[in-house]
């Protein structure tokens, strides 16, 4: 296979779990995209020394780390609240149990359609408008704290629905 | 989660309500323990899935028309309000009140020379929409059945939110929601009849069409041929062709069949590989029934559709596949089933078998185009294989397999398409 195509393929399987890595770690998902995409051109600017032996994954998140470290001097706006120890400790767990992203997000789908009215429209201001929690909280007239405590009981229960699903079909 | 002080810490991190001390002891825990490692994975990754669910649902279809209508007159009558705030007393009532009065009068003149005699008849023939007599004006709101100015009729469901506007000249109808049944007579001569819809526009000359608006616009084109327009791009759907238009995107156009694999019936996927398994899954972007094919045990998994008599298949240039992508960079592969020159129709074999791949490179419902020369003998036939080449004239079956990892592939159509 032609390297821009191998390239491909991998970068394309490994692009939404990218994401998540540079998400967790940022915590400022404005500035995610702009990272994943200077991550890409490095990754593709490298490949030639990319260690085939390697999990791409592993390889693209190194990149991706220092590609935060990079963005948060040139902007100075990306907060970096993790310390390289404790990027490398979640680095070194996220390849277990991996349940390709189309599975998880196509079983979240079924487990979002039971969520109530008011819960979903928590969780689309937070995801679909990307509003901060002190906004969330503002719009729907509640507390700060009360709104990241239903969030943390959403997403637990969210949680435990996909991974229910996922047993399910056998690919959990 | 198992560990309700990690759930609470994590959460807290990835909210931005962590202070200090509950960071340093995040990243402690993360460093001393993977269990608090794992856990946080999980999080992070239910985060971003949360995300990409939001953001395929939303589709980014902008503003609905009605949703742009209101805001548009909310900020207007706020500039109003404010001009009139800020203007001088004697401003308000003065020239541009004034000017108004000119533009209307002058207005009034030119439509009644134009208009011929008076009455909700010659006002119909202005307007861009009527029905029966009485006239659809621009920004009227459109129900039920209207006709079209120039010849043609238009049948919206219940529930459909459409405007009028355009001229008598030019109609444009705005279909923000629901669905709209179209006929247009030929427009020889005239400006095209349009439909703007949130996510980009459809141009017709005279033919029949059907519109579903939901997150996506879906045109059916019934006869004759309609420029789909949006992202920037343009495509002629022709006959018994559809597109799917998404809001910023190029039209996604599926090319009519000449043949149809039993794509809409489960139990037709007679064969599977273990752990594989069909079921039916809604409607399809061309309106027909979706199957999901459940290959969860890689590598390679696969489900077989075989039927009794052979279809000819030689007329086509390949196969034509309308299915879900997830951009995944998987090779997924299909295979045709070949009885060669030896008309037959037996249940199974010997069949040669032929397989090309595909990299799952597109997200989003579009249609795969597997040529024909592109289909290889298997490379593990079976011994009664009789390979005499790919004739097509006598297919007997068809599979699709899975890659390397676990996936649902939803398939809508498999078909052959013909030379353009």
């Amino acid at each position: 296979m032609a390297s821009h195509d191998r390239f491909l393929t991998l970068f394309m399987r490994h692009q939404d779990d990218l994401r998540a890595f540079v998400g967790s770690i940022t915590s400022d998902w404005t500035a995610v995209d702009d990272i994943v995409q200077e991550t890409a051109t490095v990754l593709w600017q490298k490949f030639a020394e990319y260690d085939t032996t390697r999990s791409f994954g592993a390889w693209a998140r190194g990149i991706a780390a220092v590609e935060i470290r990079r963005h948060r001097g040139k902007t100075a706006r990306v907060p970096l609240l993790m310390s390289p120890e404790a990027i490398a400790a979640i680095d070194a767990v996220w390849d277990e149990h991996p349940v390709p992203a189309s599975l998880r997000i196509e079983a979240l789908s079924r487990c979002l359609e039971r969520v109530g009215r008011e819960p979903r429209e928590i969780l689309a201001w937070r995801y679909r408008d990307g509003l901060e929690l002190q906004d969330v909280a503002a719009r729907s007239g509640r507390g700060i704290e009360a709104v990241g405590k239903m969030l943390q009981r959403l997403r637990a229960a969210l949680s435990e629905c996909v991974r229910r699903q996922l047993a399910a079909e056998g690919a959990g | 989660m198992t560990n309700d002080r990690g759930e609470e810490l994590v959460a807290r991190f990835l909210d931005g309500r962590a202070d200090t001390a509950e960071r340093v002891e995040l990243e402690a825990r993360l460093c001393s323990d993977p269990a608090w490692a794992r856990q946080f994975v999980a999080v992070a990754r239910l985060e971003a899935d949360l995300r990409q669910v939001h953001r395929v649902a939303d589709a980014a279809p902008g503003a609905r028309l009605s949703e742009k209508i209101a805001v548009a007159q909310r900020t207007f009558t706020a500039r109003s309000a404010r001009r009139r705030r800020l203007r001088p007393r004697g401003a308000r009532n003065g020239w541009p009140l004034l000017a108004a009065l000119v533009l209307l009068a002058v207005g009034v003149v030119v439509y009644g020379l134009s208009s011929g005699p008076s009455g909700s008849a010659a006002l119909a023939v202005q307007a861009p929409f009527h029905a029966g007599d009485r006239p659809f004006p621009p920004l009227a709101s459109l129900q039920g059945q209207v006709g079209i100015a120039g010849g043609g009729t238009i049948r919206l469901t219940n529930g459909t939110i459409a405007w009028s506007d355009g001229t008598a000249l030019a109609p444009v109808l705005r279909l923000d929601q629901g669905e709209a049944a179209i006929q247009v007579a030929p427009r020889d001569g005239r400006s095209a009849f349009v439909v703007q819809t949130p996510h980009g526009e459809v141009r017709v000359l005279g033919t029949a069409f059907r519109l579903v608006v939901t997150d996506v616009t879906d045109v059916s084109v019934a006869s004759g041929r309609v420029e789909v327009v949006a992202g920037g791009a343009s495509m002629v759907v022709g006959p018994t062709g559809h597109a799917r238009l998404s809001a910023g995107a190029p039209p996604v156009g599926f090319s009519p069949v000449m043949t149809v694999a039993p794509t809409g019936n489960p139990s037709a996927w007679n064969h599977r590989s273990r752990g594989s398994a069909v079921s039916a899954h809604g409607i399809g972007p061309t309106g027909r029934p979706v199957l999901r094919m459940s290959l969860t045990q890689p590598p390679y998994p696969w489900v077989v559709a075989t039927w009794r008599e052979p279809l000819d298949w030689s007329a086509g240039q390949g196969v034509s596949v309308v299915l879900l992508g997830r951009g995944s960079g998987e090779y997924w592969a299909m295979e045709v089933y070949d009885h060669g020159t030896s008309p037959s129709t037996i249940d199974r074999g010997p069949f040669a078998r032929f397989r090309t791949r595909f990299i799952d490179d597109r997200r989003g419902w579009h249609e795969r185009r597997l040529p024909f020369s592109d289909f290889v003998p298997c490379d593990d036939p079976h011994p009664d294989e009789k390979d005499d080449g790919l004739t097509t004239a006598c297919i007997q079956g068809v599979a699709v397999i899975g890659g390397e990892s676990p996936v649902a592939i939803h398939v809508e159509r498999i078909g052959i398409y013909a030379a353009e």
